[in-house]
């Protein structure tokens, strides 16, 4: 869907306005949170999701938020954490020590769990929307994202997903003092504004080669 | 602001508090009225952080900037934050507002203490779970160190004895059998009591202790009998030697109190599996050297293999 140059671009300016985020967690933890995306691609739902070449997330119990945003720039932005590691970023801004991670008996997610992860999907969603907005330059509304633990089997990945034809996927990493916690970012667009997205990258692109 | 929208407002189950640009205050709800105390004439027009002073803290502050900024709604979790208003555990959900192009910010907050202290209890019961659990692990190994020990001295008592026999003779280890007694704790019982008896045992068992290997067991077979296992020993010159040191161990008068007391202990020995591949006969074996060497009336060993 992109070539390398706009994918380059692209990473590029999320990786810059993702910084903002991670500020904000690292506030939230108490400790420095370096969130990068190493990986930006734009798949097409409609495609074989095989010829993608990666997986979403891995299959089994998932944490997804999500939330929709926007009229004219419109989507739905999702951010998912395998289940497990979505506990070990809860227990780190709760101020655990890594040693007592996950030693609960349950190790399952409590209600206030979820408020937590509401409130970290709610701040880098913020970040990464919000910045698309500049980015395309329109503005764009939207509110708080809901928290909710999924079981995905391997074939329902791409029925998780299906409304949205067109998929910014964008492959988190949280780097804590004591954890490496792996999520993604998908922005689901659909065409119109994958276009406005496309479109703007371009016109960078070609200010720059001017 | 309209009376039918604020009496509206005011039937909700949720706490709003409306600032301003400035972050005065321009609205309070009766749920929040409830719980903090505060009527709204006595806030109403006054700074937010007054009432709520965390959000003079910059983090905080910052998200009320933000908010009014970019339009974008924060979340803040209770189970990070705990509390803004009063001194219940809340989330709160900060949006902005526009009306007639001026902007203002809607503070949500949801009571949130009955679930966080549910899960507090939760999370509590569990590490009393855990710490009863430990404990229960704890007082097992005490019993199992109990069951296999002897109270008195801290050696291992005839059960762990026999088992480390067998344990030994499935593996076809050779091994020496020492089996001693103290020629005349009677006689020390009787003259000194039995507390300095108890004593002189286990100062025994700390000299037997001291003289063989890591590898090797001692262990107390009952009142005045003590039993040795040289593990991977055949060799009666070497085995010879070792008996030597012990008894020469038991040589200098054992200290107890003011008393200065003198023990004589004899080992007779068996061989496994040279004199018999059975734990008992072997046992059996010892004591009848041991009991020939003692009948000699010196302080000495003795092999079966030499009666």
């Amino acid at each position: 869907m992109l070539d390398d140059m706009q994918k380059d671009l692209l990473k590029e300016y999320v990786n810059v306005f993702i910084g903002q985020a991670a500020n904000m967690l690292s506030e939230m933890a108490n400790q420095r949170v370096l969130l990068s995306v190493p990986e930006v691609e734009v798949i097409n739902m409609a495609d074989e999701v095989e010829t993608a070449g990666k997986t979403f997330f891995k299959h089994g119990h998932i944490v997804s938020s999500s939330m929709r945003f926007g009229q004219d720039f419109s989507g739905r932005a999702h951010l998912i954490f395998p289940a497990n590691k979505a506990k070990l970023l809860v227990d780190a801004c709760m101020g655990l020590h890594f040693e007592d991670f996950g030693t609960e008996l349950t190790k399952e997610l409590a209600d206030t769990d979820f408020d937590v992860l509401k409130e970290i999907s709610n701040v880098i969603l913020n970040s990464v929307v919000g910045e698309f907005s500049n980015l395309v330059g329109t503005r764009v509304d939207f509110g708080i994202p809901d928290v909710e633990l999924v079981f995905v089997s391997e074939d329902e990945q791409k029925l998780y997903l299906k409304n949205d034809v067109y998929m910014l996927m964008l492959y988190t990493s949280f780097k804590l003092e004591e954890a490496e916690i792996d999520g993604v970012v998908i922005i689901a667009l659909g065409l119109h504004s994958l276009n406005m997205v496309v479109e703007k990258i371009d016109k960078i692109i070609g200010e720059m080669n001017e | 602001m309209n009376n039918l929208l604020a009496n509206t407002l005011n039937k909700l189950n949720n706490g709003i508090v409306l600032v301003d640009k400035d972050f005065k205050i321009q609205f309070w709800n009766d749920w929040i009225m409830n719980k903090t105390g505060l009527v709204i004439v006595e806030v109403l027009g006054k700074p937010l952080a007054q009432f709520a002073p965390k959000f003079e803290m910059p983090q905080y502050y910052r998200v009320l900037e933000s908010v009014m900024e970019t339009g974008q709604s924060r979340f803040l979790s209770g189970a990070l934050h705990k509390t803004f208003f009063g001194d219940f555990i809340q989330n709160i959900q900060v949006d902005r507002v526009i009306q007639y192009h001026t902007s203002y910010i809607m503070i949500q907050v949801t009571d949130i203490t009955n679930q966080y202290q549910k899960v507090q209890k939760m999370k509590d019961f569990i590490n009393i779970l855990e710490m009863e659990n430990d404990e229960i692990r704890l007082n097992e190994a005490e019993s199992r160190k109990m069951a296999m020990h002897d109270a008195l001295t801290g050696l291992p008592n005839r059960l762990q004895f026999n088992k480390r026999m067998n344990g030994l003779m499935e593996l076809k280890m050779p091994f020496a059998l020492l089996f001693m007694d103290v020629d005349n704790l009677k006689t020390i019982n009787d003259t000194y009591g039995h507390r300095l008896g108890d004593i002189v045992l286990q100062e025994m068992a700390y000299r037997l202790k001291k003289t063989v290997r890591m590898e090797d067991m001692v262990a107390r077979l009952s009142g005045d009998e003590f039993a040795v296992i040289l593990e991977g020993v055949d060799n009666e010159d070497e085995i010879g030697r070792i008996v030597q040191k012990i008894i020469l161990k038991f040589k200098p008068k054992f200290v107890v109190g003011n008393e200065n007391i003198s023990v004589s202990s004899s080992v007779g020995i068996a061989l496994y599996p040279r004199d018999s591949e059975d734990p008992d006969i072997l046992l059996d074996l010892a004591d009848r050297a041991l009991y020939q060497i003692k009948r000699s009336g010196k302080a000495d060993y003795a092999f079966y293999s030499e009666l």
